[in-house]
């Protein structure tokens, strides 16, 4: 029904108006054409549903970025795919516990025992020695927790600091006696006289000559360094500062000789506002103590005497003021308000940490930060952060960590926020993006677990956060059993064994029971289809590495779309160049090609396009030519057959009379009237071409860069979860089926259309 | 039977020159092939200069590329395919014990459709129209679209994993227990065997099955329109005679002409399942051995398949010559 007679036209050259004409004439020929092709083709039901289920595809194709349920590189956040190890160990009833304290000496690998100390409000410490091993009630989490071993406190004791020290909690309790003006704090230790177990006993006591209002912040574990094993704490009040420098206590330690060193600073002058801080804890040079007053930071040195040989530190003594800063920013000076104004210690930067090269920050909650020079005062950078999205915020902590200033703080619309501030410009990140806010306010300091690169936060709604390196949420965790009413206590890298090392952190739910939870567990990825706890819902389910099943089938679709029709357009092309030329020419020509049509239809293709794909290297580029070149052969001998028979044609004589070339009767008056066969077996060659590059690339040939169904189920194939996710197998070999068994359909249908013989039946 | 002498004699030459076309083929390839054995070498700080060149000179990799080709060719064609690259013994004690296996599992397996399919191909076609016809030809038409690779799996998933009915892997497996026969009796070996090549091979006879079916189908539907067919009919022969003596019998012929492509697809179709099934054949030996550039493997394994193709091809042209006199002449 396509085939037409026709004359030669004249050679003369036609002007632009014939042109017009000629090419209205074509459309409306190639018009009438398809309306009688659509015609045949729409009485074919299985030819209409192959074309719908193209279209669908075709759709889903160039709709992925709106249809698709997530982005194209969308991963399962960790909270969906990842199963953290965790114990639950009942505590002691009856008590109003508030704060875990952690556990000591958690690196050191030969020490038998460790210790969670636990404080309640009524004053009493409950220390859990904890061992290394298995216990069949912890057995995941791989340490094991005995009885709890009670400290008996003072009465009136009201917690004010603790420091994990070496074998030591340096921790410190405080009673006053408001009569006198004066407190006392408390150290306990915990010494291992044998090696099953550890006592906690009251080892030292300290009287202050007042009743502190400030004290060094302690408990991020960055704002004290001890290399020479010792620590300095500083305590203050309106105008005093009590300073104390001391030793770790060591079983060695008679109980009697004392390595402390305690140094009193009045300031008339002006008021304390903040923590005071003692900076260079090496003791080694330059140590310096910082203190916020109401007229800005001063700063001490503190003069450190050591013995020629030993370097053992014999004497520390506060020398004198080296200077003052008062609180400027651009150019304006900004009020200081007592206990809002927040001194962190030293955080180097730049190529050398030698001294000279450290700068102390302060931060005040109105959102400004500055950073002064240590040794000169001068001032280095001031800022007020700015987020991304918030209005405004108030900080409450700000500490040095090793990528960032951390900065904590409440938003003005009341989430808490955490944020990382770049040590050299007080910058949020590039974009003011390094941030992330949560529901709830922290209840503590974000913790930094070395090993991870991460952060561990709590809120008081009883969440437990881990952030990344660019303080987004990687995880959430809650305790089971009703929320944790505790801040989250990050107890360390806890090493059990090799495979069994770990972050441990822990706090107290509701239900008065302590949660151990670590960063060690299983990726329980594939996921089976549902909605999960970060409340994504994966309608096919995931993949091994959390990606979506169904957004990957429908980017895959592109690539599937792409492969499969331009691979057929080229294949088909050499088809039927070498149909046409064949079966018009004949003779030798005609010998030779077939020939090599009949080598090409006896290959094994699939065998050598596995080499094929093997030299060229796995691309969809080299998918597509690969097949080109091997699938030539059947529309080859079609065409050839096809041309043959209309070379005798009638319309192809009167051409060749009246004086066409050869090129003009073989691609003028054959070629169209080939056409529909080149397009059927073009239909026929799509639906080969998606099979095959689906095989090439389960059996490891395809193109890893590309998202394609056949990837989809290589990855579940090398992934080895062939057996058991049902989810990722069927969905990509059901659209490969669909897609393929598409093209044939419409191929079958249009060979009807094509061959009105088949029609009959 | 000058003409059908002549005729073998013709195709026996045809086949020969196709070989040696394909295997100059697969030569020009092989050497365009980015990375030489001898590179993986390189790799290994243990490896000596003098090593490398003793392999380089082993494979011949030291020759200019034509005598490396004549060696090639005389290598091939006196099926000396020298020693394997990763595991230092003769490619051919390799090939002895795959070919067998791959042999079994895919040519009984086209053998199979090829019968089955021939025979319900002809049965559709002449009750065209019921339930049973468009039945056969929605599955055949489903199945011969199915990536081999998938339907392997899921009968995998179904049968061997699921069901437990059949193994997940292998060949053969001495500890297996089988009813009637003890272990390393004949009698266990062949079941178990037998136990080990079901799955792969029903899915590779479902596979071919589908396009053979597709193929009578239609070639039967163009005979029954044939004025013999009525003749033989309105004569009162017997329906079963008239659809398979004389309806059958002619529609095979194209059937039997297309045989060499359904024969490639199923050798591409056991290459994929053998991995699938990760069964100890040609197919496996070709993938392992592409991946860690074993080249006188894979060459010798393509040899052996394009072989196998080739000799499948001569002898449906034989059978093909039988049946059609015409083609003898």
């Amino acid at each position: 029904m396509m085939e037409e007679t026709k004359t030669d036209e004249t050679s003369k050259r036609p002007d632009a108006r014939e042109l017009q004409e000629a090419g209205q004439k074509a459309i409306r020929k190639f018009w009438k054409n398809f309306k009688a092709t659509w015609k045949l083709y729409r009485q074919s039901k299985t030819g209409i549903a192959g074309l719908a289920i193209v279209v669908g595809f075709f759709i889903m194709a160039l709709g992925a970025p709106w249809l698709a349920p997530y982005d194209k590189d969308f991963r399962a956040p960790a909270t969906d795919t990842f199963v953290a190890d965790y114990a639950l160990l009942n505590l002691t009833e009856g008590r109003d516990w508030t704060r875990l304290l952690g556990l000591t000496d958690s690196l050191n690998r030969d020490h038998p025992l460790e210790g969670i100390l636990a404080y309640s409000e009524e004053g009493m410490a409950t220390v859990y020695p904890v061992t290394r091993g298995t216990s069949a009630e912890t057995e995941e989490i791989g340490i094991e927790i005995s009885d709890p071993l009670a400290i008996n406190l003072p009465a009136n004791a009201t917690y004010m600091n603790h420091v994990l020290f070496s074998t030591t909690f340096f921790y410190i309790v405080n009673t006053t006696d408001p009569v006198a003006g004066t407190s006392t704090l408390y150290e306990y230790s915990s010494f291992i006289p044998t090696a099953t177990a550890s006592t906690y006993e009251l080892l030292r006591q300290y009287e202050l000559p007042f009743v502190p209002k400030y004290n060094s912040n302690l408990w991020n574990g960055f704002s004290f360094v001890y290399p020479s094993g010792r620590l300095a704490l500083a305590f203050a009040d309106d105008h005093n500062v009590w300073m104390i420098s001391k030793r770790a206590a060591t079983i060695y330690d008679s109980g009697s000789e004392s390595f402390d060193y305690i140094n009193n600073l009045t300031i008339d002058d002006s008021t304390i506002i903040g923590n005071p801080v003692v900076v260079d804890g090496d003791f080694d040079n330059g140590s310096m103590l910082f203190v916020p007053t109401d007229v800005g930071i001063r700063a001490y040195r503190l003069n450190v005497t050591k013995t020629l040989v030993t370097r053992t530190v014999t004497d520390i003594t506060i020398e004198g003021l080296v200077w003052t800063s008062n609180y400027t920013i651009d150019g304006e000076t900004y009020e200081p308000v007592a206990g809002n104004n927040m001194l962190i210690f030293p955080f180097p930067y730049g190529p050398t940490t030698a001294l000279g090269k450290e700068y102390v920050a302060l931060a005040a909650t109105d959102g400004t930060v500055a950073a002064y020079d240590r040794v000169t005062g001068n001032l280095t950078w001031s800022t007020k952060p700015m987020l991304t999205g918030v209005r405004s915020f108030d900080i409450t902590s700000l500490y040095s960590a090793p990528d960032f200033l951390v900065m904590v703080g409440q938003t003005n619309d009341e989430r808490g926020m955490i944020a990382g501030l770049d040590k050299k410009t007080g910058r949020v990140g590039e974009n003011n993006t390094v941030f992330t806010t949560v529901s709830g306010y922290l209840n503590s300091d974000p913790q930094y677990v070395a090993g991870q690169l991460m952060y561990v936060f709590s809120t008081d709604e009883g969440a437990i956060y881990l952030a990344n390196s660019l303080m987004k949420v990687n995880a959430t965790f809650s305790a089971p059993g009703g929320g944790a009413v505790t801040p989250v206590a990050y107890l360390g890298n806890i090493y059990i064994e090799m495979s069994r090392a770990g972050n441990y952190f822990a706090v107290v739910t509701e239900s008065n029971q302590l949660f151990l939870e670590t960063l060690t567990g299983v990726n329980v990825a594939p996921l089976a289809p549902g909605t999960y706890p970060s409340g994504n819902y994966y309608p096919l389910g995931t993949d091994y590495e959390g990606h979506d099943i169904l957004t990957q089938l429908m980017w895959g679709t592109r690539a599937e779309l792409l492969v499969g029709i331009t691979a057929a357009f080229f294949s088909v092309v050499i088809g039927t160049i070498v149909g046409l030329v064949a079966g018009f020419y004949g003779g030798m020509l005609d010998d030779i090609l077939m020939r090599a049509t009949d080598v090409m239809l006896s290959l094994p293709y699939l065998v050598i396009m596995l080499l094929f794909a093997a030299v060229f290297g796995p691309s969809l580029l080299n998918i597509i030519i690969i097949f080109a070149i091997l699938s030539w052969a059947g529309i080859a001998r079609v065409i050839r057959s096809v041309t043959l028979s209309f070379k005798e044609r009638a319309f192809v004589d009167a051409a060749r009379v009246a004086g066409a070339s050869d090129n003009r009767l073989i691609f003028k008056h054959i070629g169209p009237n080939v056409l529909p066969y080149t397009f059927l077996y073009m239909t026929f060659n799509i639906s080969g071409a998606i099979v095959t590059e689906a095989i090439l690339a389960f059996l490891g040939f395809g193109d890893p860069t590309n998202i394609t169904w056949g990837m989809m189920l290589q990855f579940l194939q090398i992934s080895g979860h062939t057996l058991d996710a049902p989810w990722w197998l069927l969905p990509p070999g059901i659209a490969i089926t669909l897609l393929s068994l598409a093209f044939y359909l419409m191929g079958r249908s249009f060979d009807e259309v094509v061959n009105p013989r088949l029609r009959k039946r | 039977m000058a003409g059908m002498a002549r005729y073998v004699v013709a195709r026996s030459i045809q086949t020969f020159i196709t070989l040696l076309i394909i295997l100059t083929l697969i030569f020009i390839m092989f050497e365009s092939l980015p990375a030489r054995p001898q590179d993986l070498l390189r790799t290994s700080p243990a490896i000596q200069q003098s090593q490398i060149d003793y392999m380089t000179s082993l494979y011949g990799y030291d020759r200019p590329v034509h005598e490396r080709y004549a060696m090639y060719m005389v290598n091939m064609l006196t099926f000396d395919f020298g020693i394997s690259f990763s595991r230092a013994i003769e490619v051919s004690s390799i090939l002895e014990e795959r070919i067998p296996k791959t042999l079994l599992l895919f040519g009984g397996a086209t053998i199979l459709a090829y019968v089955i399919g021939i025979y319900l191909g002809a049965l559709i076609a002449w009750r065209r129209g019921g339930a049973l016809d468009g039945g056969t030809v929605v599955v055949s038409l489903v199945f011969y679209n199915m990536p081999s690779f998938w339907i392997g799996l899921i009968f995998l998933v179904i049968f061997a994993s699921q069901l437990d009915w059949f193994p997940l892997t292998g060949w053969y497996d001495a500890t297996d227990s089988m009813p009637f026969f003890a272990s390393g009796t004949l009698g266990f070996k062949i079941l178990d065997i037998g136990w080990h090549l079901f799955l792969p091979m029903l899915v590779l006879l479902l596979l071919s099955l589908a396009g053979t079916i597709l193929l009578m189908r239609t070639a039967m539907l163009d005979v029954i329109g044939e004025n013999y067919m009525i003749t033989a009919k309105a004569i009162g022969l017997p329906e079963r005679k008239v659809l398979f003596k004389h309806g059958a019998r002619n529609a095979m012929l194209p059937v039997v002409t297309s045989f060499i492509i359904a024969f490639v697809f199923a050798i591409g179709g056991a290459v994929v399942l053998e991995n699938v099934f990760s069964f100890p054949g040609m197919g496996q030996l070709y993938i392992q051995s592409l991946n860690q550039l074993d080249f006188p493997v894979a060459e010798a394994t393509l040899y052996i398949i394009t072989l196998m193709v080739l000799l499948g091809n001569f002898v449906a042209d034989m059978l093909y010559g039988y049946l059609d006199p015409r083609v003898r002449i």
